[in-house]
């Protein structure tokens, strides 16, 4: 279990970008250390997009419950997360330590999430046009409109979209 | 009772929201906004932060957004509260989960939920893109770096590093000038 947790600290440090690209990595991971065959993995994706929240989380959190049960849920969802506090409080100590104009480095910074945020837009997009579906643009589309021009709360139009979604697609 | 009232907030946000993490970021941002709890334009600089660190984006972003909204107590509880919905779901429920994956409007229900988040992250990337001070430089920049992880995606991380470093020059060198 140690060596379990070893890994998904070690996913942790190297999981940039979030979502998707994390349960790429998790995946290499486990499968090649033999906690999980590629088919039980492939179900715990799935497991993890049915249920709510972080899916990177969620897939940990089953290849944990899986292996050791309760504990080992808890301990790879830790493990998982904490390495992103460590490094933030390292960054904020060398930042302190070296002479950085923050406004700038910040206003630089969110260059860098304009990258980010478009290249995952496209990413999503690809998903969507490789399957073909493209009445998911519509529901997007409307998604958009709600999101920019009300305030109702964004919960509800993901809910909405689901269910507008079981009777489109089914 | 605002702590509670923070923990609530992102319990009912990580309960509700299908679609992963990334879903997630922007039904904060929108509670947030609606709440007064937080700027936009705040937000945005701990989106920023968040997405530069490794880890889930949803748990970084709930981290800092409870850190900046209620201090330490709020840095612990908001992503305490992100964590429990999925974790109770998947201790709980994973075998009854298991056995509606292949019912079509399951697929459907994820399907719809996907397309709801294409929209809200577009929504997203709209207001990022309005809340920039835009000049030729940033343009280019962006526009050359998009164009190359269309085709290389695999470059993205690098990339991301080259535009904060080259744009944090660039503006250094600009403040001397004057």
């Amino acid at each position: 279990m140690i060596q379990m947790m070893l890994m998904f600290f070690k996913i942790g440090f190297i999981s940039f970008g979030g979502g998707w690209a994390i349960v790429g990595i998790i995946k290499d991971e486990v499968v090649n250390a033999g906690f999980l065959t590629l088919e039980q993995f492939n179900e715990a994706v799935s497991v993890a997009q049915m249920t709510p929240g972080p899916v990177s989380v969620n897939v940990a959190t089953y290849v944990g419950y899986s292996s050791y049960g309760l504990l080992g849920a808890i301990m790879n969802t830790v493990c998982l997360v904490m390495p992103s506090v460590i490094i933030f409080n390292i960054v904020l100590l060398i930042l302190k330590k070296i002479k950085v104009d923050r406004k700038k480095l910040l206003s630089a910074l969110k260059m860098g999430t304009v990258l980010m945020l478009t290249y995952t837009l496209i990413g999503l997009t690809n998903t969507v046009i490789n399957r073909a579906e493209y009445m998911t643009f519509i529901i997007s589309g409307i998604s958009f409109l709600l999101f920019m021009f009300t305030k109702i709360d964004p919960i509800f139009v993901i809910l909405g979209s689901a269910f507008l979604g079981a009777f489109v697609f089914a | 009772m605002f702590l509670l009232k923070v923990f609530l907030t992102f319990f009912k946000i990580s309960a509700l929201t299908l679609g992963g993490g990334y879903a997630m970021v922007p039904v904060i941002q929108k509670n947030l906004e609606n709440k007064g709890w937080m700027t936009t334009e705040d937000f945005y600089n701990l989106l920023t932060l968040a997405q530069a660190l490794p880890g889930p984006i949803a748990f970084n972003t709930s981290w800092m957004v409870g850190k900046r909204i209620a201090g330490m107590p709020g840095a612990v509880l908001a992503p305490v509260a992100v964590l429990l919905p999925p974790f109770f779901a998947i201790v709980a429920a994973s075998s009854i989960i298991m056995s509606f994956g292949d019912n079509a409007y399951v697929q459907g229900f994820l399907k719809g939920a996907y397309g709801a988040l294409i929209g809200m992250i577009a929504g997203l990337v709209f207001k990022l893109y309005k809340n920039q001070t835009w000049n030729i430089y940033r343009i280019v920049l962006i526009c050359a770096s998009i164009a190359v992880v269309i085709f290389k995606g695999d470059l993205i991380i690098p990339l991301f590093v080259f535009i904060i470093i080259c744009d944090y020059v660039r503006e250094i060198r600009r403040g001397d000038c004057r």
